[in-house]
């Protein structure tokens, strides 16, 4: 109360009630938070009508912010877009991706801890036909990032002369979502 | 068979900082990007099969191979130099020995079907 009490009575106008320079300290949103707070209530029992009138235009402005907020918020998020990679993997990396619904460095330790990811399905199919899996079997996963995070991870924009590679550190893969495997490997010339 | 394939003896020294991207010591085959200091502006998926555990700051022995094997005549030379990255950052360093061609069933032994631990 000491602190409300110190900036409460320097801000507005001397003359007003007591509850209106107390909302008029606060800045929109602060005023209807305040609505039930300590605080409010006791602007609220100053005997004047003002309260009740600063209470309103603040709840007005408020909601205005608020949807002012909500419009950034959303373009934010617009821009946040999720993006798609891919992944050729083993039939035992299928397995524990099934099992677990999320990428994860091997379970007993013997792999790099991050894992690589690429833009297309083709590349994928490319890194795996052509230098992983030539002769045995493997599948191509998808997945999905949002643009943010993607924009933190390593990136190479032509690895082996293929193709982008993006590779997410150990702390980033739970930020990546395993959709699910592609029910057709591309056809490669 | 005809030696069509290309692998390489390197001695290879990881950096202590290395542990971001891979468990120390080194035991078990990966594969990860280089750069070789002759080619600075391109990146390359190296297989790394050590020979013994790879310790941090010690010099140690593995096999490598580059994934693109058309391009492997030129990368992989005698005395040359790579970086090796783990992720977005440079883990060790890498000195081609000895470059040796074996055939197809040779190279698929060592490198690609070496076992449960390859992953990439």
């Amino acid at each position: 109360m000491a602190a409300f009490a110190n900036w409460g009575y320097t801000v507005g106008d001397p003359a007003a009630s007591e509850g209106e320079r107390f909302c008029a300290g606060l800045n929109a949103l602060g005023r209807l938070l305040a609505v039930g707070s300590e605080w409010a209530s006791y602007a609220t029992f100053v005997p004047t009508g003002g309260a009740r009138k600063a209470a309103r235009a603040a709840a007005e402005e408020a909601s205005e912010q608020l949807g002012r907020q909500g419009a950034r918020q959303a373009a934010r998020q617009l821009d946040d877009e999720w993006v798609r990679l891919y992944r050729a993997v083993s039939p035992e990396e299928l397995d524990d991706l099934m099992k677990s619904g999320r990428f994860r460095p091997h379970p007993e330790g013997l792999s790099t801890e991050g894992k690589w990811f690429t833009t297309t399905p083709e590349y994928a199919a490319a890194w795996a036909k052509k230098h992983l899996y030539r002769r045995k079997p493997y599948w191509v996963v998808e997945a999905k990032v949002r643009q943010s995070v993607l924009s933190r991870m390593f990136h190479i924009e032509r690895l082996d002369r293929i193709g982008p590679g993006y590779y997410a550190y150990p702390e980033q893969l739970p930020y990546i979502r395993f959709v699910g495997e592609l029910d057709y490997i591309p056809w490669l010339p | 068979m005809s030696k069509t394939r290309l692998y390489a003896e390197a001695n290879i020294c990881l950096f202590p900082e290395a542990r971001r991207g891979v468990k120390l010591p080194l035991c078990s085959t990966i594969a990860t990007p280089v750069q070789f200091h002759s080619h600075p502006e391109e990146l390359w998926s190296m297989w790394i099969v050590p020979e013994q555990p790879l310790y941090p700051s010690k010099w140690g022995r593995a096999k490598v191979a580059v994934f693109v094997q058309e391009y492997a005549p030129s990368l992989m030379v005698k005395g040359e130099r790579f970086s090796i990255w783990f992720g977005g950052d440079v883990g060790g360093e890498g000195v081609i020995q000895n470059v040796i061609e074996c055939d197809e069933a040779q190279y698929d032994e060592i490198f690609r079907f070496a076992g449960r631990d390859r992953q990439r």
